[in-house]
């Protein structure tokens, strides 16, 4: 991989990171290395084949169709689109915002706000900063959007990710989200394949809400099952702002989702919904960190999950209430349901707690569809496969019945029936 | 229309639940099962039924002119049988309106009868809530999830209503229902009898054989009848209580 790289490096047509810059990431990350078992953060998830491979940039695929069913139905749908992270022009369109918000491509709006965009790029904070680095490394673009004090805008904003038709295409897309005060928004990302060939794609996802300012994100994941999908998000709360993220992940062979949310002031808090749906040998990791570093934070955690077939899957879920961050209240569940004896779950919910006067409950469950409620359906007359569907999908729409935006709602709700009806109980 | 031969039962091999049930209800008569606490009442209906995890290791059970023992429990729903249950499961994020209209259309797909108009179906649901004491509200809620004891049991028969099962098994409906809810519920057991339907009444109380009048009475204890009798088997039960069988 590392030859591979190197010489994808020399290619760059891209002018978001200066060349130098890039050359500087890549060497920190080839220091670094791809993550590996021996590590807690990442047991359970195996990337230890993508030192062996080798992929490529690609930065002229053109596609004619949008491959996405989503509609809005009142209104116009703001709609930013890439292709291996490249911003296609004339698949996207940004119909009667305010002019005082930006929505553009991370290229463009270098452009434009060049200073306030590098300062953020620059300080994107994680503890484990080697995708940070190939991402530095190798970002194509991406998306801005920028609200400014007190805006609320009220359709949906729509960012829609399609991995190549060309086999072993990587891509990496470096995304920010800045919403000032009391200003308010939903984003949906949609990440799709056009095709059935391995990708590698690797987004990393900054948003910082001002006090007061307010953030639904949704996010589905429905790329082919040979796609491999690594995606960091970056969340930092200021005082009394809401963040509601809505992670809803069926496809991929192997999927990584990395939510870390840091509350650094009083009165923040945030709603973390989860659904993943994985079958045949699917791996679906979703790790998700909560710093509560000021008082008076609030933080609700609910992830499902259904397997089957040889299918895997992992959640951590960490909370880290830090010194002085008291009256914090903290709930976290994850439960899973698995339809198959191969499919295997990994749940840890993690606590660690050093303030005194918290509120902080978590809890874990692994376990099959009941059988009790699977006769009671079948004693009125419905079959075996009609009885298991009806109580996954059950089970599975508990998460989906949090979406409040009925039009984004709607379209995640079909994508899972449809993943379920085809794969997991036929 | 049902006839159990030497019926004998266990639960994974340990002690032996029935022991030998014999049983022939005709159509259009109604039986009246009783016997104490723990003589494998409710084990007989799930046997009926088909709930799994139990083994039957002797006799059998023909219903109308199959081997019912043979039959998932689907196939015995859409061959006109139906439990009410004793205890019925709560199902979270089923809607109780879509589950009866699945139901319903299921069975009449299997016995390839046009499925329903949705139309006509909530209108006829709507007359049954009625009939029932039933809110409409109870369409909207998840499956018996939150119910109280009373409305799960109701619940039990609008779904009987609504499937109009041939052979009806009623697993202590009356348990823990007061006297107005009992006639509510009689009424409707009631409205279902016809020349070629049967009912099973299990019920460990004679006050329910008040409002549905069976044909036959029989006393299960031990796992299996030990006697049988007309309606006033039952009266006599009542007066005497179950005492006496332990001395048999
Ligand atoms: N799932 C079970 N596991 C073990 N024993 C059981 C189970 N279900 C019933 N039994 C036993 O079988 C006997 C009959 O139970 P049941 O059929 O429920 O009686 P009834 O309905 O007449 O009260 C009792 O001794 C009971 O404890
Ligand atoms: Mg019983």
């Amino acid at each position: 991989m590392k030859q591979s790289l190197e010489q994808n490096l020399k290619q760059i047509s891209s002018s978001v990171v200066s060349p130098e810059n890039r050359s500087v990431a890549l060497n920190n990350f080839l220091v670094q290395g791809f993550p590996t078992r021996r590590e807690e953060n990442w047991r359970y998830t195996d990337l230890s084949f993508l030192k062996e491979a080798a992929f490529t940039l690609s930065e002229n695929t053109i596609i004619d169709r949008l491959q996405t069913g989503f509609k809005v139905g009142k209104g116009n749908v703001h709609r930013l689109v890439f292709i291996d992270a490249c911003f296609s022009e004339s698949l996207s369109s940004v119909k009667a915002l305010d002019e005082q918000c930006t929505v553009l491509p991370l290229k463009q709006a270098l452009a434009t706000n060049s200073e306030i965009i590098r300062k953020y790029l620059a300080n994107a904070h994680q503890e484990d900063t080697r995708f940070l680095n190939l991402n530095n490394a190798f970002m194509s673009d991406g998306y801005v959007i920028l609200v400014p004090k007190g805006m609320v805008i009220e359709n949906p904003i729509h960012l829609l990710f399609i991995s190549s038709d060309k086999d072993n295409v990587m891509s990496f897309s470096r995304n920010i989200i800045l919403a000032e005060e009391n200003s308010a928004l939903t984003v949906f990302e949609e990440h799709l394949s056009m095709d059935g060939q391995t990708t590698f794609a690797n987004h990393i996802t900054q948003v910082v809400l001002g006090a007061g300012a307010r953030l639904d994100r949704y996010k589905l994941q429905n790329q082919n099952e040979r796609a491999i999908h690594i995606a960091q998000t970056l969340v930092d709360q200021k005082r009394d702002s809401q963040f509601k993220s809505y992670q809803v992940t069926l496809g991929a062979a192997l999927s990584r989702e990395d939510l870390n949310i840091s509350q650094r002031d009083q009165g923040a808090s945030c709603a973390l919904y989860g659904l993943y749906l994985a079958e045949a040998k699917q791996h679906q990791d979703h790790h998700t960190r909560i710093d509560h570093l000021a008082a008076h934070g609030n933080s609700v955690e609910y992830y499902k999950g259904v397997l089957t077939g040889q299918a895997k899957g992992v959640f951590n879920g960490k909370v880290v209430v830090h010194p002085n961050a008291q009256k914090i209240n903290s709930q976290q569940t994850n439960k899973n349901l698995l339809l198959s004896n191969a499919a295997e779950m990994n749940t840890k919910p993690e606590l660690e707690i050093y303030a005194d006067d918290v509120s902080c409950a978590h809890g874990a469950t692994i376990g099959q569809v009941d059988s009790e409620s699977l006769f009671y359906l079948r004693s009125r007359g419905l079959d075996s496969v009609s009885a298991m569907s009806l109580l996954v999908q059950a089970f599975a729409d508990e998460i989906v019945e949090t979406f409040e935006h009925k039009d984004i709602s709607d379209y995640l709700r079909e994508m899972t029936h449809a993943k379920m009806s085809t794969h997991f109980l036929s | 229309m049902l006839t159990i031969k030497n019926l004998h039962a266990n639960i994974g091999n340990k002690k032996e639940i029935l022991t030998g049930l014999n049983l022939e209800i005709k159509s259009g008569e109604v039986h009246a099962i009783m016997g104490p606490n723990g003589s494998g009442k409710s084990t007989m209906a799930n046997i009926l039924a088909g709930k799994e995890g139990y083994e039957v290791s002797q006799g059998s059970v023909e219903f109308l002119g199959e081997d019912l023992l043979a039959l998932a429990p689907e196939e015995r729903a859409a061959k006109g049988l139906f439990l009410a249950f004793q205890y019925p499961v709560e199902i979270p994020g089923v809607n109780n309106m879509f589950f009866l209209k699945t139901a319903l259309n299921s069975i009449r797909k299997k016995r390839g009868e046009p499925e329903l108009d949705a139309y006509d179906f909530l209108k006829k649901v709507k007359e049954l809530l009625k009939e029932l004491d039933m809110d409409e509200s109870f369409l909207k809620r998840a499956l018996n999830e939150g119910f109280s004891g009373g409305e799960k049991k109701r619940n039990e028969m609008l779904q009987m209503l609504v499937l109009q099962p041939t052979l009806t098994i009623l697993d202590e409906t009356d348990s823990g229902l007061d006297i107005d809810a009992l006639q509510v519920v009689a009424k409707g057991v009631n409205s279902l009898r016809r020349a070629d339907r049967s009912i099973i009444v299990v019920t460990h109380y004679q006050r329910l054989l008040d409002y549905i009048v069976p044909d036959y009475v029989h006393v299960l204890s031990g796992g299996r009848l030990i006697k049988s009798g007309g309606k006033e088997l039952a009266l006599e039960l009542e007066k005497s209580g179950y005492g006496w069988i332990e001395k048999v």
